[in-house]
């Protein structure tokens, strides 16, 4: 038999050692070569829209991160692979077997691994571009399809800095077999893990890194948040890092110390068990909480970003939809037909009205602008339908209607004569100050809006010219986010080519809401394949001690474990890995977006809720799955353990 | 009183269509009364273990019933079974199964923990164990530093935490030098004597069997003869348990010269 030969079947015979490695390196390539084929697409490359410059060094980034990622995690992997196949190894080595040949060996099987691991990754990968590709177009509904070409840059990319990785890692296999005695070879998996050790100093210096990095990121603002961006991040992931290795086990050993706690029911089992579950996979779950932190702040920035501007379209219109249109003999029944198609076509109306209106040009201290005039009976009426305060005026008199009425902008302008015109006619209106209703709109051609005492409104319909009388609609929509399409379908009720003055939170909203999709799909994109990349990292962690815990497992089967309580152990253990880096992440998350909030015009609470929700879908999508993996750890433990 | 009683045991393993089964256990009956301190005796492939693992509710027989202080775990089924393995029975393994993840003293308190029991009753009661055995002074060791007979004295510290109804043995000094198997045989004697404890030594070497009050050997799946000490030192004991191993036939080839 030769030496690839034996190799070849090692990998088959270890297929269930090997395959969660496989798995996770299948699933890195994947991840790696999204990112590299992503940046190439000529819509990313050629910066066709908004931010593409900076969606594409953010690709780069993440391809570095990734690799770097898959470095430690196949590095971590393959030493507990050649830990746990060295008996096997020393026995090669009792019969014969000479040192290059061993090495050999490992070699030839990490790359058998690497070589079909990148081959998989590039084919799922092609796939997964499709799909993704595919998604962006039917979620956008663009008229013309995302161009997507399979490049062979992105392949070639993939495939040298796997091969160079795999082959870097096999190299170090080798060296740590070079440097064992076959006697240790052989006695190694009778000796088991020495438990582990904390140092007092290293903990405080953890706590003291991310302590005084949260307080510089704490008390920044605007100009310093840049410069201290650097040095923040490096001293928080120091200090994240050694609270991992080092805090994890002072806090594991505090409750070992507590003994009404660690001696109720399965925490025994669980807490001894996780002081070296933690120690083991310090580093990766340091890893994956930095990585985490910098993908759930950049998340919260880019919906932050996004989002901020989308809620503001609110604040900006007073009224979901509004128009004014010429008072004709069908302007009343065309707004009638506007108001029942749009409830016809699923929008929530609170409230509409239908207000007859004239149009003036008012002059208001230093600027004239248009506004409109509209009767007391037709306000009086909408006011009583939403609870808003009745105008009773005299003869001549207005009121005038603002959104807001705060101290700062209440006129104090009560008695005082309110000049305006209608054409060539002017008018004059004795003002009784203000009221507040949120009927002005971010209309153009209603800057003002007054509410006139009934007869005097009567005799400007009669005085004015015809083109100065108008009616106006307006209405208020609980679900006015998602009523783009039947706001649409409302206005085949205005003829086409009748003057109208149209203003639409609406439409606004869904415009923007359009323009930030692409960019807002692509973050989500690099964040889901990040969080998916972790996720299966630390499964795979779990998955290469299956056979160390079924063994342990089935040693308190003996002694009267039951099933459930085995569950409950692995649940918590499971838990404690998949979680424990999301709450770190969250924290650093928040601590970041409270810098970032200072360059931005938000306060702190709101860029904290847009963070928060981005956290709140990573939860989620950690939560399905941790229920997975436990489903299929459990899966596996069952048959030899149930 | 009777603490285990089986009554006609037969295991038949081996495929149903009858084409290659084997016989391990044809009929077996016996009974341990409180306090006892029993030996069951047979050459390899007797079907001792057979006998052992239907006693210790791992394994079913195929007809015949177990009893252990009136309750017949037959009928019980999955966690409830393991809960009543965790309360009425005490395992002394070959291989000791302590958990190296725990100290000494972890893997003694773990029964009572995974019982709900209080934790300053628990640390009380281990120390007491502990005590009993001598090994108060490893107590906060690793299962790993220390030696097997060390070991094997704490997982019968594990086995009777919980105070089980009976303690069942499966070859406790397999793993063991002689000296440890005398430490070890001697702590099983004290705890018989002293603390009344039920006590139930499956082993094929006559050295571990003379510190019983009671032998019973078996071969061929049935019980074959039975030998009690009476007022015999453990001496003559184990020269009379010599002549029946002789006339049960088999083979017992590990019966160590220096154990004489």
């Amino acid at each position: 038999m030769t030496l690839l030969r034996l190799a070849c079947r090692n990998v088959r015979e270890n297929r269930r050692t090997y395959f969660g490695f496989l798995a996770s390196s299948i699933f890195a390539v994947v991840v790696f070569y999204l990112f590299a084929s992503f940046r190439a697409l000529p819509a990313v490359a050629g910066g066709q829209y908004t931010g593409a410059a900076g969606i594409a060094i953010g690709f780069q980034v993440c391809q570095y991160l990734i690799i770097a990622f898959s470095v430690f995690f196949t590095l971590y992997s393959n030493s507990a692979f050649v830990k746990s196949r060295k008996r096997e190894l020393g026995v090669l080595a009792l019969l014969g077997a000479e040192r290059w040949q061993l090495s050999l060996l490992l070699f030839g099987e990490s790359m058998i691994v690497g070589i079909t691991s990148i081959a998989a990754g590039l084919a799922l990968g092609g796939l997964f571009a499709r799909l993704f590709v595919m998604v962006i177009d039917r979620i956008l509904m663009s008229p013309e399809p995302l161009p997507f070409v399979i490049q062979s840059g992105p392949i070639l990319t993939t495939t040298i800095a796997y091969l160079a990785l795999f082959a870097a890692v096999s190299a170090l296999n080798i060296v740590s077999v070079k440097t064992n005695q076959v006697i240790q070879l052989v006695k190694a998996p009778a000796k088991p893990k020495t438990p582990p050790v904390y140092s007092r100093a290293l903990v405080a210096l953890g706590i003291a890194c991310v302590a005084s990095g949260y307080a510089v990121a704490w008390t920044v603002s605007e100009v310093g948040v840049a410069i201290a961006f650097l040095p923040v991040t490096a001293i928080v992931c120091i200090g994240t890092h050694i609270l991992f290795t080092q805090g994890s086990v002072a806090i594991l050993r505090r409750i070992q110390r507590s003994k009404s706690v660690y001696y109720r029911k399965t925490n025994l089992l669980t807490v001894s068990d996780l002081v070296f579950k933690m120690k083991d996979n310090a580093r990766i779950l340091a890893q994956v909480a930095i990585l985490s932190a910098v993908v759930l702040t950049a998340s919260g920035v880019i919906y932050t970003l996004s989002a901020g501007p989308a809620a503001s379209v609110g604040s900006f219109y007073a009224r979901a939809i509004s128009f004014v249109l010429p008072a004709t003999d069908d302007s009343v029944s065309i707004a009638e037909d506007f108001r029942d198609r749009l409830a016809e076509a699923g929008a929530a109306i609170t409230d509409s009205a239908i207000m007859r209106a004239v149009q003036v040009q008012v002059t208001d201290i230093a600027k004239t602008a248009p506004g409109l005039v509209i009767p007391a009976d037709d306000y009086n009426r909408w006011a009583r339908e939403t609870g808003m305060l009745e105008a009773h005026l005299n003869h001549g008199h207005v009121v005038r209607v603002l959104r807001n009425l705060t101290d700062r902008t209440r006129p104090n302008d009560a008695g005082q004569t309110i000049h305006a015109t209608a054409g060539t006619t002017d008018l004059a209106f004795i003002t009784d100050g203000a009221i507040a209703a949120p009927l002005v709109s971010g209309m153009e051609d209603a800057a003002f809006l007054f509410v006139c005492d009934n007869s005097r409104f009567a005799e400007l319909m009669q005085d004015l010219p015809e083109e100065y009388r108008k009616t106006w609609f307006s209405c208020e929509l609980s679900n006015w986010m998602r009523a783009a399409k039947a706001e649409q379908a409302a206005r085949e009720a205005i003829p086409e080519g009748h003057p109208v003055t149209y203003a639409s939170r609406v439409h606004q909203y869904s415009q923007m809401m359009a323009s930030i999709h692409m960019t807002m799909l692509i973050a989500m994109f690099v964040a889901f394949l990040f969080f998916l990349a972790a996720g299966s990292m630390l499964y795979f962690r779990f998955f290469l001690e299956l056979q160390e815990d079924q063994a342990r497992y089935v040693a308190l089967r003996r002694i009267g474990l039951t099933w459930q309580e085995i569950r409950r152990i692995v649940t918590r253990e499971m838990a404690m890995v998949f979680f424990a880096p999301w709450i770190v992440a969250f924290v650093h998350q928040m601590v970041a977006l409270r810098s970032f909030s200072t360059v931005t015009p938000m306060m702190p609470m709101e860029v904290w809720k847009y963070g928060a929700i981005a956290a709140g879908i990573f939860l989620t999508l950690q939560t399905v799955y941790f229920l997975l993996a436990r489903a299929a750890y459990l899966q596996e433990l069952a048959p030899a353990v149930k | 009183m009777a603490v285990l009683t089986a009554h006609d045991l037969t295991k038949v393993y081996g495929s149903a269509k009858g084409a290659a089964t084997t016989r391990a256990l044809s009929g077996l009956s016996m009974q341990v009364e409180a306090g006892e301190f029993v030996g069951v005796m047979g050459p390899s492939g007797s079907g001792k273990t057979t006998l052992l693992n239907v006693l210790a509710t791992i394994d079913t027989p195929t007809s015949g019933t177990v009893e252990v202080n009136g309750v017949s775990p037959a009928k019980l089924r999955g966690d409830q079974l393991a809960l009543f393995r965790r309360r009425q029975l005490g395992f002394v393994f070959q291989d000791f199964n302590l958990l190296n993840t725990l100290s000494v003293r972890e893997n003694i308190a773990l029964p009572l923990a995974l019982d709900g029991v209080r934790a300053d009753d628990i640390e009380r009661r281990v120390e007491q164990v502990a005590v009993r055995l001598g090994i108060s002074h490893i107590l906060d060791k690793r299962t790993y530093e220390i030696s097997g007979g060390e070991q094997q004295r704490a997982a019968i510290g594990r086995a009777i935490v919980p105070r089980p109804a009976i303690l069942l043995a499966d070859e406790p000094t397999g793993n063991l030098d002689s000296k440890s198997s005398h430490g070890v045989m001697q702590a099983f004697r004290d705890l018989n004597e002293k603390d009344g404890a039920t006590i139930l030594v499956v082993t094929h070497d006559p050295f571990v069997a003379s510190f019983c009050q009671r032998i019973t050997f078996i071969k061929d799946g049935k019980v074959f003869s039975e030998l009690r000490r009476g007022a015999d030192g453990r001496q003559a004991f184990f020269q009379k348990v010599l002549d029946s191993l002789s006339l049960l036939g088999g083979e017992f080839n590990d019966v160590a010269a220096s154990r004489m």
